[in-house]
C-alpha cells in the first residue's frame, strides 16, 4: 500500500499547501486535507498500534468511525490522545504523533505480544493473572497498565477555555448531507427556527435559506428529556493552539429533531484484516473524491451489496488500477459485472478471501474461489464491504432498541426518543441493493478481527459465546468489544451477526447493545465550561470583606460564602490569632461580620400563627422589640436549624438561620405558607443580602456601641435588655437594626445596617472601640466561644439529633400545633439511651481533645461495640485549655465519669472527664456584665 | 469619527453597575391585591413582565410579588414593603453580541425576549432577575454574588461576536 | 428534563428542587400524638412504576412550589399545577 495524490480532483485546496509533523517527520498537505488524508497523500502506512496486541495498524475509514488511526495531537499541556486522524483538520505547524507503540512505530517490542496471544483471548484479565493473588496489586495491575494503554494524557491542567450555551430551535436537523439540508430547508420555509448540525467542516460551501442557523464542526453527542440535544463545537481544532475557546458545549431544546445521520459502512472479516491498507471501501472512495488521493496502486474490492459497486467507476475515472472484485455473493450483480467490465477488472463471483498477505501491510489476498482452489492476488489495497449500518446511535439514546431488518440486512431504529423521526439512509432508506450478508469470510488463518481497536477476533466471540456469555450485553463486556473509543462503529453489527451464527439464531432475536451518550468522546473540559478551579462555584463576599482583608484576614470557605476566619499579627499561627482574639472579646469588645445568617423577614396578618406553627416554642406572645431563641424541626421530629427571631412589629418579625441552612429553611417555609398552610396570610422575603450584620461583643460592647448610636435612642440595661431590639439610626442617620443577642456568651449586640454601609460602620465601630482594645475576630475564636458555652450549632445539629439529645426538650410546646410534634414525641427520640449532648475535657491537660474522636469506656476494647458516642465541636480554649461538646448515651446522667476519648486515625488515645456542656459562666453572668 | 465615540452605543459590549435607584419588594397580602392595585392605580404584573409607573418601574419577582424601581408612594397594611435597595446588585449588559453573551449565561430563550419580559433564572451557577431597559439588559443578582455575577459576564463577553 | 412552571414558563432542570412524593396526604390531626397516620405520611412509599405525583420547588425561579405528575418510567411529565 503506497498512497499517493492524485494529479487532480478532490476538493482540497491545492493552491494552499500547509506543513505538519507526524512522529518528527515534516509532511505538506493541503488546506482541507485531514490529518489521515495527508498521510495517505504522503505514502505513510502505519499510523499506530493496536492495544492489547500492538499490531501494525493503518487508517481504515474516513470519519469519526475511525478505529485505527488514533495520534496523539499537539504537545505539551495541549497534547491530546485519541484523535481520529480521519477527523483531524491539519493546519501549519501541526504537531501529531502514533500511540500505543514502542521508541519506534516501525519496530515494536511490544508485538511479541502477538506471541502471547493464544493466552490473551476473550477474558483474559479474568482467567489469568488470578494467583497469587497478593501479586495482583504490585505486579500485575502495573504491567496491564503499562502494557495496554491507549494514548497517553498530558499530566498538566488543560489550558484551553471551554464556552457553553444554550440555543432553543422548533427544529434540530441532526447531519448536513443531501437528506438534512433538504429537512432544514422544508421546515424553514414554513417559518420554524431550525439548527442544522454537521460533524465535519463542509469542503464546499452550502446553500442554506435564512432561518437555519448551521453548526459546523459539531457532533450532537447526546439524546436527553424534555426535548435536550447536546452538542460539541469544535472552534479552533483545525488551528493552532491560541488563547480562543477551543470547544462549545451546545445545548439545544428543540421542539423536534430529524435525524439525517446516513449509514456507516461494515466490513467483512477475513484473515489479518487488521493489516494496513485493508480499508471501508467508501472510506476509498472518499479519499479520491473529497481529497484527491489515492490510498494505493492496485485496489481490491470485496464486497457483497450494489451500493459498495459504486467505488468501481471512481478509482477508474481515477486512473487507479483494480487489481479485482471479489463478491461474496454467488452469481455476483449486474450492476457489479457492469463497473467492472468498463472498468477491466476481473470478478470472482461467490467468492471468499481467506486471508490478507504481507508484512506491515497488505501486499496481496488469498482468495477461495467458488469452483474451489485458492488464488493470491497481488494488491495494496483491500477495500471491503460488508454493507451499510444506519447511524441509529442516537434514536437508542431513550432505551429504543434498534430493529433487524432482514430485507436489507441492517438494523434500522426501532422506538425512538419522543419528537425525533429519522430520514434517508439513517432510516434504512436507500441502502445495501441486493445485499447478501455476510460478516465474517468463514476462514480463521490467524486473526479474523471484528473490533480492530480493542483488538477482539471472531474467535473471541466464539469462545466467549462457549463460556456461557451469550447474551449480546454479555458479549460486550466480556470481550471488550464495542467499548473503546470509537464504541464499535464499524464492528457491532459483524460481532452480532458473528454471535447469531455461533448460537443459530436470528440476528434480530440475537438483539443489539444499547447505544448511550456520548456518541463522541468529549472533553471533559468541554463539560465543565468554565466552572473550573476556583470558579467551579461562585464566591460570596460579606459587605465587609475589604476592610477585613486590609487587616489581614485569613477567609474560610463557608459554603459559598468567604468568610474572615482569623485576624493574624505579625508571627500569630491560627491558634495564637484566635486564642488573643477571644481573650479580647471576653476582656474588652470585638466586632466580627455575622451578615452570613440567613435573615428572614416575614411579614403579614398571619406572621405570628406561622412562626407558632414552624418554630417548636412560643410567638404570639413575644413582645414587639424582643427577640427569642427559635428551634425548627423536621417533620420526623429532628432538629433542622436554630436561630433568633425578632419582632419588630405586631405582623413584622426578622428570622434568622445558621448560614449552612439559609437556603434550605426558606425553601421549608415555603412549603409550609405555599402547601401546607396555604391559608395563612404571610409573606417571606429573604434580606440576607441588604442587611450588612456586625456582632459587638465583650463587656466593653455597651460602651463602643454608644459612640456611634444617635442621640434619641436608648442602649441602657433598662430600656434596652436583654434579648431585646429596636430599629434606630447610627453614625448620624443611617438607618439600621439592633438585637441584643449573644453566642459568645459575653454582653452582646448584632447591629445591622444596609449594606453598602457595612464597611463604614465596621471602621467606625473600630474607631469607637479603639480606646477599649477593640479588636476584629473571626470565626475560629467564634467557635471557641461558642463551645465554651455549650451553644449547639452545625456539627450538634447533624440531622440525626432531637430537641432533647440537644438539651432542649423544654423548648417543644404541648398545647399547640408546629412542624415535627407529632414524630418528635415519638419515646425512642427521648431514650435515656440516645446519645445527648455533654461537654469533655481531658483528665490531663497536656491532651488535645479532636472532633470526631469516639468515646469509650475505660477499659473496653477500642471496637465499635463498645463506641457509647463521639466528640462534635473541640476547642483550645485560652483560658480552659483543651474542651469539647460531644454527644453520649445517656448524657447528662454521667457527669463526672471518665471516658477514653479514641482517635485511631490520628493517634489520640487518652481519657477525660464528662462535664456539662456550658463550660463557662454556666450562670450566665458575663451577659450582663 | 465622533459619532464612534457615542457613549450611548458602545463598540464593545459593555458591563457596568446599573445606575442606583431605590429598590423596595412588594408583596401583596392575600387581603390585599385588588385593594393594593386600586391604592396604587395601576395592574400589577400577573406574568413576568416589566412596567413603568409614575417614574418608576414595577417588575414581577414571582408570584404575588414585585420589584419597585425608583421613588414612588407604596400605601401601607396591604402588602409587605421590605427595603432592597442593598440587598441586590444591579447590572448592565450594552453594546452588540448582547444576545450571544447571555446565551452563554442563561438557560432560557434570551433571543425571544420581548422588551417588557422578566424572567427569573440563573446566570451560570447565579441566581438572576433578567429584564430590559432600552437598548440594554439589567442582570440582577444577590448583593454579595456581585463579583462574581461581573466575572461570569466578563467571560462570556471577552469571546463574544466571533461568530 | 425540563419542567414548565406556570409562572415561569419551561424551564430546564438545573432550576428545580425535588423534595418528595406528593401522593401522601399529611395528617390534620395537630400531631398531638404520634400516629401510624403520622409514621406512614413521613415514611412510608410506594414504589410505582407510571405517573407519580411529586412536589418540585422551583428554587432557581420564582420559589413556587408544584405538584408534578410525572411517568418515572419515562420521564414524560404529564401535569405540573399549584398545590
Amino acid at each position: 500500500m503506497t498512497g499517493f495524490r492524485l494529479a487532480q480532483g478532490g476538493l482540497v485546496d491545492r493552491a494552499s499547501p500547509v506543513k505538519f509533523h507526524f512522529d518528527g517527520k515534516a509532511y505538506t498537505g493541503f488546506a482541507g486535507d485531514t490529518l489521515a488524508s495527508a498521510l495517505l497523500a504522503s505514502g505513510v502506512k502505519l499510523v499506530g498500534r493496536s492495544f492489547k496486541y500492538h499490531l501494525p495498524r493503518g487508517v481504515f475509514a474516513s470519519g469519526s468511525e475511525e478505529p485505527n488511526a488514533l495520534v496523539e495531537l499537539r504537545a505539551g499541556a495541549w497534547r491530546e490522545p485519541n484523535t481520529r486522524a480521519t477527523m483531524a483538520e491539519i493546519f501549519e505547524g501541526l504537531e501529531a504523533a502514533s500511540q500505543n507503540r514502542g521508541p519506534s512505530l516501525k519496530y515494536d517490542p511490544l508485538a511479541v505480544n502477538n506471541l502471547l496471544s493464544p493466552f490473551l483471548s476473550a477474558g483474559f484479565y479474568y482467567k489469568t493473572f488470578m494467583w497469587p493473588a497478593s501479586f495482583w496489586e504490585k505486579l500485575y495491575e502495573p504491567m496491564i497498565r503499562r502494557a495496554a494503554g491507549l494514548g497517553r494524557n498530558a499530566g498538566l491542567p488543560d489550558p484551553d477555555i471551554y464556552e457553553k450555551t444554550t440555543e432553543f430551535c422548533d427544529v434540530l436537523v441532526i447531519g448536513a448531507g443531501a437528506e438534512g439540508i433538504e429537512a432544514a430547508t422544508q421546515a424553514a420555509a414554513t417559518g420554524q427556527r431550525v439548527i442544522l448540525c454537521d460533524e465535519n467542516a463542509p469542503l464546499v460551501p452550502i446553500d442554506l435559506p435564512a432561518g437555519v442557523e448551521f453548526l459546523a464542526r459539531t457532533t450532537v453527542f447526546g439524546v436527553y428529556d424534555g426535548g435536550t440535544y447536546a452538542a460539541l463545537q469544535r472552534l479552533t481544532d483545525h488551528l493552532p493552539s491560541s488563547n480562543a475557546p477551543r470547544q462549545r458545549l451546545v445545548r439545544i431544546v428543540a421542539g423536534r429533531s430529524v435525524l439525517a445521520t446516513g449509514a456507516l459502512e461494515r466490513p467483512i472479516a477475513f484473515g489479518n484484516n487488521d493489516l494496513p491498507g485493508v480499508m471501508l471501501s467508501r472510506a476509498v472512495g472518499d479519499y479520491v473524491t473529497r481529497y484527491g488521493v489515492a490510498p494505493g496502486r492496485n485496489i481490491l474490492l470485496y464486497l457483497n451489496n450494489d451500493d459498495a459497486a459504486g467505488l468501481i467507476p471512481v478509482l477508474h475515472q481515477a486512473g487507479v488500477n483494480i487489481a479485482g472484485v471479489v463478491d461474496a455473493r454467488p452469481a455476483s450483480s449486474d450492476v457489479v459485472h457492469e463497473a467492472a467490465r468498463a472498468a477491466n477488472a476481473p470478478v470472482y463471483a461467490g467468492a471468499a478471501i481467506i486471508r490478507a498477505t504481507g508484512w506491515q501491510g497488505v501486499s496481496g489476498a488469498k482468495i477461495r474461489l467458488a469452483k474451489g482452489g485458492d488464488l493470491a492476488l497481488p494488491c495494496d489495497i483491500i477495500a471491503v464491504s460488508g454493507g451499510f449500518n444506519p447511524n441509529l446511535a442516537l434514536t437508542s439514546h431513550f432505551d429504543g432498541k434498534p430493529v433487524w431488518d432482514a430485507a436489507i440486512a441492517a438494523f434500522v431504529p426501532g422506538s425512538l426518543p419522543p419528537c425525533m423521526s429519522v430520514v434517508g439512509k439513517a432510516a434504512g432508506q436507500g441502502l445495501n441493493a441486493n445485499i447478501q450478508p455476510v460478516f465474517h469470510s468463514g476462514f480463521f488463518p490467524g486473526k479474523s478481527f471484528l473490533d480492530l481497536q480493542n483488538d477482539v477476533t471472531v474467535k473471541d466471540v466464539k469462545l466467549a459465546e462457549q463460556e456461557g456469555f451469550a447474551a449480546v450485553e454479555h458479549l460486550k463486556r466480556y470481550t471488550t468489544l464495542g467499548m473503546a473509543t470509537d464504541q464499535g462503529k464499524t464492528s457491532n453489527v459483524n460481532a452480532i451477526g458473528v454471535l447469531a451464527q455461533t448460537l443459530g439464531k436470528g440476528i434480530g432475536e440475537t438483539g443489539t447493545t444499547r447505544f448511550r451518550p456520548p456518541y463522541v468522546p468529549v472533553a471533559i473540559g468541554a463539560l465543565a465550561g468554565a466552572h473550573t478551579g476556583k470558579e467551579f462555584k461562585p464566591t460570596r463576599l460579606t459587605p465587609t470583606h475589604e476592610w477585613a482583608a486590609g487587616l489581614g484576614a485569613v477567609f474560610v470557605e463557608t459554603g459559598l460564602w468567604l468568610r474572615a476566619q482569623y485576624f493574624p499579627k505579625p508571627g500569630e499561627d491560627w491558634l495564637a490569632a484566635a486564642q488573643r482574639e477571644v481573650n479580647a472579646v471576653r476582656n474588652a469588645v470585638g466586632i466580627c461580620d455575622v451578615t452570613t445568617l440567613g435573615k428572614i423577614d416575614i411579614q403579614g396578618p398571619d406572621a405570628a400563627i406561622f412562626l407558632e406553627r414552624v418554630y417548636t416554642n412560643s410567638w404570639a406572645n413575644l413582645p414587639v422589640g424582643k427577640v427569642r431563641y427559635g428551634l425548627m424541626l423536621r417533620e420526623d421530629g429532628f432538629v433542622m436549624d436554630d436561630g433568633t427571631t425578632a419582632r419588630l412589629g405586631e405582623t413584622h418579625f426578622v428570622m434568622t438561620t445558621t448560614t449552612a441552612n439559609a437556603a434550605r429553611v426558606m425553601q421549608h417555609l415555603e412549603f409550609c405558607a405555599q402547601v401546607i398552610w396555604k391559608e395563612l396570610d404571610v409573606s417571606l422575603i429573604s434580606v440576607t443580602d441588604q442587611w450588612g450584620q456586625i456582632a459587638v461583643a465583650g463587656p466593653k460592647s455597651a460602651a463602643t456601641l454608644a459612640k456611634i448610636v444617635d442621640s434619641p435612642f436608648d442602649l441602657s440595661d433598662e430600656a434596652f435588655p436583654y434579648m431585646a431590639c429596636m430599629e434606630l439610626t447610627v453614625c448620624g442617620g443611617v438607618p439600621a437594626r439592633l438585637f441584643r443577642i449573644s453566642f459568645s456568651g459575653e454582653r452582646a449586640y448584632e447591629l445591622a445596617v444596609p449594606s453598602r454601609q457595612a464597611d463604614a460602620l465596621a471602621r467606625a465601630l473600630m474607631q469607637a472601640g479603639a480606646e477599649f482594645g477593640i479588636a476584629p475576630y473571626g470565626t475560629e475564636a467564634l467557635g471557641i466561644m461558642r463551645i465554651e458555652k455549650g451553644h449547639p450549632a452545625g456539627p450538634e445539629l447533624n440531622g440525626q439529633t432531637s430537641a432533647h439529645d440537644l438539651g432542649m426538650g423544654k423548648l417543644l410546646s404541648k398545647k399547640k400545633e408546629f412542624i415535627g410534634r407529632a414524630m418528635a414525641a415519638r419515646p425512642a427520640l427521648t431514650a435515656p439511651i440516645r446519645q445527648t449532648l455533654v461537654g469533655l475535657r481531658p483528665v490531663n491537660p497536656q491532651d488535645i481533645i479532636r472532633a470526631g474522636s469516639h468515646l469509650l469506656p475505660v477499659g473496653a476494647p477500642a471496637v465499635a461495640a463498645s463506641d457509647q458516642g463521639h466528640v462534635t465541636s473541640a476547642a483550645r480554649s485560652p483560658t480552659l485549655g483543651s474542651i469539647a461538646l460531644a454527644l453520649l448515651e445517656n448524657g447528662p446522667a454521667r457527669h463526672g465519669e471518665t471516658l477514653r476519648v479514641y482517635d485511631p486515625l490520628r493517634g489520640g488515645d487518652f481519657t477525660a472527664i464528662v462535664t456539662h456542656p456550658v463550660h463557662l459562666d454556666p450562670e450566665g453572668h458575663r451577659l450582663h456584665a | 469619527m465622533l459619532d464612534a465615540l457615542d457613549p450611548a452605543v458602545p463598540a464593545h459590549p459593555f458591563i457596568a453597575l446599573a445606575p442606583q435607584r431605590r429598590v423596595r419588594s412588594l408583596a401583596a397580602f392575600k387581603s390585599g391585591p385588588a385593594a393594593l392595585e386600586a391604592a396604587l392605580g395601576v395592574s400589577l404584573p400577573a406574568t413576568p413582565k416589566r412596567l413603568s409607573h409614575q417614574g418608576a418601574d414595577i417588575i414581577w419577582n414571582g408570584p404575588g410579588q414585585w420589584l419597585v424601581l425608583g421613588e414612588l408612594d407604596l400605601p401601607t397594611g396591604l402588602a409587605a414593603i421590605t427595603a432592597q435597595s442593598d440587598g441586590l446588585c444591579l447590572l448592565s449588559l450594552s453594546g452588540p453580541h448582547q444576545i450571544e453573551i447571555l446565551k452563554k449565561l442563561l438557560p432560557i430563550d434570551i433571543a425571544r425576549f420581548a422588551p417588557d419580559d422578566v424572567a427569573i433564572t440563573l446566570a451560570g451557577h447565579i441566581g438572576v432577575r433578567v429584564w430590559r431597559e432600552g437598548e440594554h439588559f439589567i442582570l440582577a443578582c444577590l448583593r454579595s454574588y456581585a463579583g462574581a455575577l461581573h466575572h461570569a459576564l466578563m467571560q462570556a463577553a471577552e469571546h463574544s461576536g466571533r461568530g | 428534563m425540563r419542567i414548565t412552571c406556570p409562572h415561569c414558563g419551561n424551564r430546564g432542570l438545573e432550576e428545580f428542587t425535588y423534595t418528595q412524593d406528593a401522593e401522601r396526604t399529611r395528617p390534620t390531626d395537630g400531631g398531638a400524638t404520634p400516629t401510624p397516620e403520622w409514621a406512614d405520611y413521613i415514611y412510608l412509599r410506594d414504589n410505582l412504576k407510571g405517573p407519580r405525583k411529586e412536589y418540585w420547588y422551583h428554587s432557581a425561579g420564582c420559589h413556587a412550589w408544584l405538584i408534578v405528575e410525572r411517568d418515572v418510567s419515562t420521564h414524560e411529565i404529564l401535569s405540573v399545577r399549584l398545590p
